[in-house]
């Protein structure tokens, strides 16, 4: 079955989006952005040009250059080029065909749907005009929907209980409000504003003036008649727009702006937020009108409406959310991005009417991370939160003391560091474990979680093959609270128990340094100078005395004076193995006891 | 899950409803592991892209910069300063280079995959739609547009004569 693309055909710039496992993404073109511009161009020399291309020869042949064609959906208007006419419905035609080939060589297979957005205030005949275009281009067009409507989809505001919601849409050229009623899943336009000749190039328009006036005033030079001077403070007017969204102040930086009888001219103006907002001001207030008018259109007082949906790359612009707070005393919904909202709201219609939406299985994820517990009260997380269920993961562990031949596993969930700070799920015992020194027995733990939730912990012996396990079933039954407050938690603490665990860590690398040595000065007996082996004891001792009072910078001093002398009875214990060549047990043994250092221990029980 | 209780609860054989659920689970599955074969192709060609987009990006933001200098080196008054300030420019210029980065011939015949008109000279002497003059270098970054040049380009006033 073929995919279904969203389209949104904008005025200024399209979007095409198609569903990925449940989840709406934007196909970017062949030129490689995520924005197409809805410009279409015949070359001098007969040849079609769609999007930025087109846009590039716009001012060199503006005579066979065409925008904004979406103004003119569903006129009269033709458009003539070498003698021949084309209606808007072909024009847009040829939008579409860009944006579906550039779709199809995104994703490898051919398209033949699509869902394509319309204003909400499109009349009849537009939005035929809009369908036949899509026919034209080689799309089956499934449903013309409205732009505020798939903003809404994209936002997920069909679930959920009946509201009001509002769509504030300022794009690049043209400004919308519309009124929305959910009931019964479905979306009502209740009423409909806006102004078309309004968008984010006024903002640009009034930055640039300003620019120009500074400029005049401190160099005395009019830039305005300079085209190409002008094309660099247009470009640096928009930059500076962009940034002073999220920056209080910037600075607009033309060096070599231009040449008088004394010598280069440079621009550097330096803008502030507040200035930018005194601006374009008048601009801001421009919307509130037509929102006003909405509001008052579909019956409703501002306090009624429910949710608030930003749309437009306008938008990002602080002065006009804060309008649209003031206006509608709420604070307004974000996280998708306003250029690409329209498109992916596309996307999911799409994925509704496949019947894709539905069907997918909506995969759940592990809210916490899950563990045990391992030496020193140390939390060893096998699965980490947010993994995509269902899913397994194993791990191999060993033993914290000598003979020592159970392990309890105690299963935990959360975030926190230490084995105490986090909830327990459960705990088992696997015994019959051969007696061995410590770090040589392997037990393999495994946690499965399965597609219902439901998590499966077994512990397995390596050596005997005898294995215990534990089902547990109430492991996702924390509240959204609860989990929101140990996650929460684990950022506030993490300093805290980065340093236990810092501790802890360092208190098994000593004590595991104090056994070394122990266990060396045993197996080698009188073979190490009676002196070295006094020096190897007390150092030993020592690091246990560190141990015993907590302070990690003496417990890393004795270890690292220990590490050296183990290092040196490891030489001895190495000649020895190399002089009986003939008898490896023991290196043999050593040697794994070195190996499975870094993953040891399970809680000692 | 709901079907997967299901599915557990009937008989194995002789159930057309059981079977019909197989059937359609199994269709589900075949999609679902040819979406993720698409998907990890696609990755494949995305994280070799990221690499390219990486580096290119980074060379992006440093054109104005480059731009400016180009800018400064045509109006220098000679001199030993100068001489000093256009081999510094030579040497970023070669390194760029070095990088993989190109500039695009702003001559002949206008071409909107490369040049980018800014303005139109409307009584030139060169042919139509040609290029008269480079306003900001474009450049190709491992042979992509990676921002093309600004020109004027002639309106065509060579037709008069």
């Amino acid at each position: 079955m073929s995919k279904i693309i969203g389209i949104d055909l904008g005025t200024t710039n399209s979007v095409v989006c198609y569903l990925e496992g449940g989840e709406p993404v934007v196909i970017p073109n062949a030129e490689g952005s995520r924005l197409t511009p809805s410009v279409v161009g015949f070359s001098k020399t007969g040849e079609l040009l769609v999007g930025a291309i087109a846009k590039r020869q716009a001012i060199s042949n503006p005579d066979r250059t065409i925008s904004s064609i979406k103004r003119q959906m569903g006129t009269n208007h033709k458009v003539k080029i070498d003698g021949k006419e084309y209606t808007p419905q072909e024009i847009s035609a040829m939008i579409l065909r860009k944006l579906k080939q550039d779709a199809e060589a995104y994703l490898g297979t051919t398209i033949e749907k699509a869902i394509i957005t319309v204003p909400a205030y499109f009349t009849d005949s537009q939005r035929q005009a809009t369908k036949d275009a899509g026919t034209i281009a080689g799309l089956e067009v499934l449903r013309i929907i409205n732009e505020p409507t798939a903003a809404a989809l994209a936002y997920g505001l069909d679930k959920g209980q009946d509201h009001t919601i509002l769509v504030f849409d300022l794009g690049g050229g043209t400004f919308d409000v519309s009124i929305l009623e959910l009931g019964d899943g479905l979306f009502e336009v209740k009423a409909t504003s806006g102004n078309n000749k309004l968008g984010g190039d006024d903002f640009d328009q009034r930055l640039l003036e300003h620019l120009v006036k500074e400029f005049k005033k401190s160099a005395g030079v009019d830039l305005s008649k300079d085209r190409v001077a002008m094309q660099r403070v247009r470009e640096a007017a928009e930059k500076a727009k962009i940034e002073l969204s999220t920056l209080q102040q910037t600075a607009v930086n033309l060096p070599f702006i231009t040449m008088d009888a004394e010598g280069p001219k440079h621009l550097d103006i330096s803008i502030t937020r507040a200035k930018f907002d005194e601006l374009t001001e008048d601009l801001v207030e421009l919307t509130m009108g037509p929102a006003r008018r909405a509001l008052q259109d579909s019956g409703l007082e501002a306090h009624q409406i429910d949710k608030v949906i930003l749309v437009g790359g306008s938008t990002r612009i602080p002065a006009v959310q804060e309008a649209v707070r003031r206006l509608l005393g709420k604070e307004p919904h974000k996280g998708v991005n306003p250029d690409e909202v329209v498109g992916l709201g596309a996307a999911i219609q799409g994925g509704v009417l496949s019947g894709d939406v539905k069907n997918v299985v909506l995969l759940d994820i592990t809210p916490l991370s899950l563990g045990i517990e391992t030496l020193g009260g140390v939390l060893t997380k096998l699965i980490e939160r947010n993994t995509t269920i269902p899913t397994s993961k194993s791990q191999i562990f060993s033993t914290a003391a000598d003979h020592q031949t159970s392990v309890e596993i105690h299963v935990l969930q959360g975030e926190r560091a230490m084995a105490v700070d986090n909830v327990t799920l459960g705990r088992f015992t696997l015994d019959g474990i051969a007696p061995a020194p410590r770090g040589i027995p392997k037990v393999e733990v495994t946690f499965d979680i399965d597609v219902n939730g439901i998590v499966n912990v077994k512990a397995k012996d390596m050596a005997t093959n005898k294995e215990q396990r534990i089902s547990i079933t109430s492991s996702i039954g924390l509240s959204d609270n609860e989990i929101d407050r140990m996650v929460k938690d684990a950022d506030k603490y993490a300093a805290e128990d980065q340093k236990r665990r810092e501790l802890v860590e360092a208190k098994n690398q000593a004590e595991q340094m104090a056994y070394s040595a122990e266990k060396l000065l045993k197996d080698l007996g009188d073979k190490v100078p009676s002196e070295q082996a006094e020096a190897a004891k007390s150092a030993a001792a020592e690091t246990r005395t560190a141990i015993a009072s907590g302070d990690i910078t003496k417990i890393k001093a004795a270890t690292e004076v220990l590490t050296k002398i183990v290092d040196e009875l490891s030489t001895i214990m190495y000649n020895e193995a190399q002089a009986k060549a003939n008898s490896q047990e023991q290196g043999g043994q050593d040697a794994a006891d070195e190996t499975i250092d870094a993953d040891f221990d399970v809680e000692k029980k | 899950m709901e079907e997967q209780k299901k599915a557990d609860e009937v008989q194995p054989e002789g159930d057309a409803a059981h079977i019909a659920q197989v059937a359609e689970l199994h269709a589900k599955l075949l999609r679902l592991q040819a979406d993720m074969d698409n998907m990890r192709r696609r990755h494949q060609r995305e994280k070799e892209e990221l690499g390219y987009m990486a580096a290119a990006d980074c060379i992006y933001q440093l054109l104005p910069a480059m731009d400016n200098f180009d800018r400064a080196v045509k109006v220098l008054p000679a001199g030993d300063w100068t001489q000093g300030m256009v081999m510094v420019h030579k040497q970023l210029q070669d390194i760029l280079q070095c990088l993989g980065l190109e500039p695009i011939a702003a001559t002949g015949a206008f071409d909107p995959e490369l040049h980018e008109a800014v303005a139109i000279d409307e009584d030139s002497t060169d042919p139509e739609n040609s290029v008269t003059q480079e306003l900001e270098r474009g450049y190709k970054y491992r042979n992509r547009v990676l921002r093309p040049s600004k020109v004027r380009v002639s309106m065509g006033g060579s037709k008069i004569e």
